[in-house]
């Protein structure tokens, strides 16, 4: 052999190849290499296939604080035999940058974190570039406008321009209306819409895919009954979805989800519990816990106004010995290879260390440790299929590097 | 019907009789055979015999792409060994051949491989290894330096 084959001398096309299945747990020390793979690194590519190997990175709050997940599955074999053997590699810790914060509710899109802090009069909400460690404060529209630490939030993007103007929703406090943020105008605006019918958003946080946010609203309705001759009215409710369109700023019909629900006007919560997900950022997931049973579905299609849903597992938890009679599953991330769910309670018990439940279509189940200090308080994990961004936060660090002439991708 | 054979040659002239099924697993022969279908000697301009074998071997494997989870199994065991026999250097010569001869399933397969090679390499060996050049300047490599990752960083990625 006269030449040496390099990676320099690599076409492009291969070294993307090669480069998009590197997990992104490993992105600084590529992006280091050189300027060429730092630029790649920026059109995202790298990390994408490998974001699909089963391979789970993502957020939760525990106690109120930040912390990063990530949950490896490629140990699960798809034979059944072998259950006893699967090794399962996860880490739950919280971010220590982001330790002195005490946040009520986060939001992912696109790489960033929405974060509202633990605190009924904050002036200020804060994005997070979980990958760049850039942080931004966003203030409210008027001077004594305060965010409530259980207000209703959305985070998504419009795409309808070539750079992502990423936007904050929320419910105004006071009249019950609705505000927009906007990153590139770095201010607030009042929207004139409302959802369809009389609905109410309930605890629920909304989950953003594809740049919109999804949210579960529970919708009352008159349900009208003749009998023997006689009309009745009777006050009805059922759980539904609601997408908010980033590009549009309005929101979408209202979906319906393939389960039925009375929603939070449920007589008994005990019994019931629901949750939403996403695959990638391509496909919502949506669970449903009745008594023992849970069905998971994803959907084939979504979008603002129409969505169609495919099921994607069933399980009795009664035939797993290891799950506790209290179970009540409040946020899931899914692996389609191994056709598994990974299942978190909703709130965690005093008496109990932190565990996650790995269930399978053929009846596959594991029980996972990831934490041994029983916290106080845990909100669904937000995100599983995190993938760093380079969005620049930082409006001075913007304003260095424009001058210098480089990198401009998707400044604020 | 299909034994009928082919002579594939590579640029060091050494040539590879194999039945027609397999050497249409590499696409561009596949084409060749369309355009004009009496060939039964293929030269391969760039691509050395020693590649050119590795690349013939895994054809031959998955010839019959076999859609029974067992077979998939097999095959995916035989992928990994596969690839345990070449060294980084190799690997990349495997890739340029599976992409100059359009063999879609080695070209995943390789990328695979060298990406789960690099990615507990540190910036020095990943430049060292693949003969890229650091064009930084020491400023520009600073300011990347100061990007940290927040969540993931490298400290938490346990080693296999």
């Amino acid at each position: 052999m006269t030449t040496t084959t390099t990676m320099a001398n690599l076409p492009v096309v291969l070294v993307e190849e090669i480069l998009s299945r590197v997990p992104v747990t490993s992105l600084r020390a590529i992006r280091l290499t050189c300027t060429t793979w730092n630029r790649l690194s920026k059109n995202q590519i790298i990390g994408k296939k490998a974001a699909t190997r089963n391979q789970f990175l993502g957020f939760m709050l525990i106690d109120f604080t930040i912390c990063s997940m990530r949950f490896d599955l490629r140990g699960i074999s798809n034979n059944d035999d072998e259950d006893d053997d699967d090794f399962i590699d996860q880490s739950v810790k919280e971010v220590s940058e982001l330790y002195e914060f005490s946040i009520s509710q986060i939001f992912h899109c696109d790489g960033l974190l929405l974060c509202v802090f633990n605190d009924t009069s904050s002036k200020t909400l804060m994005v997070c570039n979980m990958y760049l460690g850039q942080t931004r404060r966003v203030k409210a529209r008027q001077l004594f406008d305060r965010f409530s630490k259980s207000g209703v939030y959305a985070f998504g993007y419009d795409d309808s321009e070539e750079n992502r103007n990423h936007k904050i929703l929320r419910n105004e406090t006071n009249g019950g209306g609705y505000e927009i943020y906007d990153f590139r105008s770095d201010s607030w605006r009042l929207l004139d819409v409302v959802p369809d019918g009389d609905t109410n958003f309930g605890e629920k946080l909304s989950l953003s895919l594809k740049g919109n946010a999804y949210f579960f609203v529970t919708e009352e309705y008159d349900e009208t009954l003749v009998v023997e001759g006689e009309t009745l009215y009777s006050r009805e409710s059922r759980l539904m979805l609601l997408c908010f369109d980033f590009t549009s700023e309005t929101f979408g019909q209202l979906l319906t989800l393939p389960f039925h629900s009375l929603g939070d006007l449920v007589v008994d919560s005990s019994v019931e519990s629901w949750a939403l997900s996403c695959v990638r950022d391509e496909k919502l997931a949506v669970l449903f816990q009745h008594y023992k049973t849970i069905k998971i579905w994803t959907t084939t299609e979504i979008e603002p106004n129409a969505v169609s849903w495919d099921e994607f597992l069933e399980v009795d938890l009664t035939m797993f010995g290891g799950v506790p009679d209290d179970f009540r599953a409040g946020s899931f991330f899914l692996d389609e290879e191994k056709e598994v769910a990974v299942v978190f309670d909703q709130e965690t018990k005093m008496d109990r260390n932190q565990t996650a439940y790995v269930i399978g279509k053929d009846g596959y189940f594991k029980s996972v440790n990831f934490g041994d200090d029983p916290p106080s308080y845990r909100l669904p994990l937000v995100c599983s299929s995190y993938i760093p961004s380079l969005v620049q936060l930082n409006k001075q660090a913007e304003r260095k590097i424009n001058k210098q002439g480089k990198r401009k991708e998707r400044d604020y | 019907m299909s034994s009928n054979k082919i002579v594939l040659t590579s640029s060091d002239g050494e040539s590879f009789e194999v039945e027609e099924v397999v050497a249409r697993k590499l696409q561009i022969v596949g084409h060749m055979l369309e355009d004009d279908c009496v060939i039964n000697e293929i030269p391969l301009q760039n691509v050395t015999g020693d590649i050119l074998s590795m690349v013939i071997e895994y054809c031959k494997t998955h010839v019959d792409e076999e859609e029974s989870e067992e077979a998939q199994t097999k095959l995916k065991t035989w992928d990994e060994e596969f690839m345990k026999k070449f060294d980084i250097k190799t690997l990349l010569q495997i890739i340029l051949a599976a992409n100059y001869l359009n063999v879609k399933g080695l070209l995943d397969l390789v990328s695979q491989t060298i990406a789960d090679t690099i990615k507990d390499y540190t910036p020095e060996q990943i430049r060292e290894v693949f003969g890229v050049e650091n064009d930084y300047t020491e400023e520009e490599e600073a300011e990347v330096r100061k990007e940290n990752a927040w969540a993931f960083d490298e400290a938490d990625t346990p080693k296999p």
